[in-house]
């Protein structure tokens, strides 16, 4: 019942740096794999795609649009604290591929009071390689995503040599922004209710159902609730600090320990009511995807 | 880290001050300064300036404080919401208890309750009436059985039981045959009461300083059976709810003739968004008692 997931960039890079997000959600190990739009091509079948905005129109193009999640990426706080640091005045180049997320950067880091600097987006794919040169020689301040700067900066021959030994690189670790992380375990929770009904109509059915069978399924609906609760207060305390927000909550109990001597129409009833809870979550997923967009 | 961290920090950025935000945030001040120093710990930056009489935000902490914000915006109170939904089939009832909570009503509602939601751990705090009070304001139980003697504003207070007040003697006392006594009756006997802070004590000193008596305290403890143990052997007399003197054959149960009541309420926190299981317990109370709002 485990459910499996893509994520999808349109290079390497992007489609890893949305892999580590997602995964980051979570405090439990996921079933995720990242892959370029090209290696789509090939058909590949998971429960989720999940890719930049900019990517969702090809996507669609190629897998149902009913199975697409797109996701934001923001900065942490620790990324806006340190360029907080930056003396007043200071000329500071954003590094990125293109010029509109450095410019969507640029606009946060003003909204939230970081304006004595002086920023300079960098778009290195817009820009000619001498450009890109002159500019980078003179750089003493250089901000920027960390797979950007790590993987198309320093791991770059020609760019790197020219990089000062005493520039400051600020590298931010991006992570999904609230709503869209709402929007993704929104859908989880349904894709989570849709088998757990499917399941529990099954029983049904069959009119006759083993204690193994309920317990499993039970503790699978346990978890899922766990898993949606949790992952919900991770991602806001991602946006805060990814470090912090990584240790285990407290108070996480073995719901399947409680079951053992309950009878099968208890665990049913169970059953239902789990059911009804993940509905309940999916509600208040779509009001924070709303409000927080 | 936890959503509770954000919003401390918030609201002492807004008010200045780590008292005043402990006022309206409900809690203690070493809540809030230990929530936001472990805050700073984690973020590895000093948030606020302590040097002056405000507090005040470093510019650090200005730019923490918007992204806090935006963050937060519209979603803290949805947040909040979802880590209240729990199952009733599992999870964790906290609940403080007052040592006098072992009265009939309550404990026909606890018996009522496990039968009806077995899978529901129940966990006891044992604490006095102030100390249970800000346990349930600061979250840390989720309703508490208390003696209301002093009210909060922001907790509800549900009757659960009247008790009348009855006095507990040995057998061997002179008084244990007089079928009912006066307060002024029992000034010059040794009393035996619960410590400080327990609303039981303080109603019982409040009635013979009206009758303008001073009652002789020869013991104090907290545990009720240590109270009895001392009455059954004759080392002094005390006064209990009436549910509570019985059982002992050592001891005897004497009315009182200007009767003294003590009321047991279940108590929680008035705007809290309660978890089902907390829900369910009051549900339980309110069809099974009183439906009376203190």
């Amino acid at each position: 019942m485990k459910l499996e997931f893509a994520a999808v960039g349109s290079s390497v890079l992007v489609a890893e740096e949305i892999k580590r997000a997602v995964k980051s959600i979570f405090y439990k190990d996921i079933k995720i794999e990242a892959y370029t739009l090209d290696d789509l091509a090939v058909k590949i079948d998971v429960d989720l795609y999940i890719c930049a905005t900019t990517q969702m129109e090809r996507l669609c193009t190629l897998v149902s649009q009913q199975k697409i999640v797109c996701l934001e990426l923001m900065p942490s706080s620790k990324f806006f604290l340190s360029v907080g640091r930056i003396p007043q005045g200071a000329r500071v180049y954003i590094w990125n591929n293109h010029l509109r997320y450095a410019q969507i950067i640029e606009k946060y880091c003003q909204s939230l009071g970081i304006r004595d600097i002086v920023f300079e987006p960098l778009p290195y794919d817009d820009l000619s390689v001498e450009t890109v040169l002159a500019k980078l020689r003179q750089a003493k301040y250089l901000i920027g995503v960390d797979c950007f700067i790590d993987g198309d900066l320093l791991e770059n021959e020609q760019y790197a040599e020219c990089l000062s030994p005493k520039i400051v690189l600020i590298k931010a670790q991006r992570v999904a922004a609230i709503h869209s992380a709402s929007r993704l375990l929104w859908m989880i929770a349904g894709l989570m209710w849709q088998t757990i009904y499917t399941k529990r109509c099954q029983f049904e059915v069959a009119d006759v159902t083993s204690d193994d069978e309920a317990n499993k399924l039970f503790v699978y609906a346990e978890q899922a609730v766990e898993l949606i609760r949790d992952s919900i207060n991770k991602a806001v305390y991602n946006q805060i600090s990814p470090e912090a927000a990584s240790a285990q909550p407290k108070g996480i109990t073995d719901f399947g320990m409680n079951l053992k001597n309950s009878g099968l129409k208890e665990k049913l009833a169970g059953i239902d009511e789990l059911q009804a809870v993940l509905v309940q979550m999916q509600e208040k997923l779509k009001l924070i995807e709303t409000s927080a967009r | 880290m936890e959503l509770r961290q954000l919003e401390y920090f918030q609201m002492v950025s807004k008010v200045n001050s780590f008292t005043r935000a402990a006022e309206r945030l409900y809690v203690s001040q070493p809540a809030v300064t230990n929530t936001i120093r472990a805050l700073e710990d984690e973020l590895g930056i000093q948030l606020f300036d302590r040097s002056q009489k405000q507090v005040l935000l470093t510019s650090e902490g200005k730019i923490f404080y918007n992204h806090v914000e935006n963050v937060l915006y519209g979603v803290s109170k949805t947040l909040a919401d979802i880590n209240n939904i729990k199952n009733l089939n599992g999870g964790i009832l906290r609940l403080a208890l007052t040592p006098l909570a072992g009265m009939r009503n309550f404990m026909a509602l606890l018996k009522i309750f496990r039968e009806k939601y077995p899978q529901i751990q129940l966990v006891f705090d044992e604490s006095n009436n102030i100390d249970g009070q800000r346990a349930v304001l600061e979250d840390r139980v989720d309703l508490a059985f208390l003696l209301p003697e002093t009210k909060s504003s922001l907790l509800t207070y549900l009757l659960i039981e009247r008790q009348t007040l009855a006095l507990c003697l040995s057998v061997e006392h002179p008084l244990a045959t007089a079928g009912m006594v006066r307060l002024e009756e029992l000034v010059e006997e040794p009393l035996i009461l619960f410590k400080q802070d327990c609303a039981l004590r303080n109603l019982i000193l409040n009635e013979f300083e009206r009758n303008n008596t001073l009652p002789r305290i020869q013991f104090e403890s907290s545990h009720i059976q240590t109270i009895k143990s001392l009455v059954a052997e004759n080392a002094g007399i005390t006064i209990l709810p009436e549910d509570l003197c019985a059982v002992d054959r050592r001891i005897e149960t004497v009315k009182l003739k200007m009767p003294l009541y003590i009321d047991l309420a279940l108590v929680y926190k008035t705007q809290r968004s309660l978890s089902h299981a907390a829900k369910a317990f009051i549900q339980l109370a309110e069809e099974l008692y009183t439906e009376k709002r203190m």
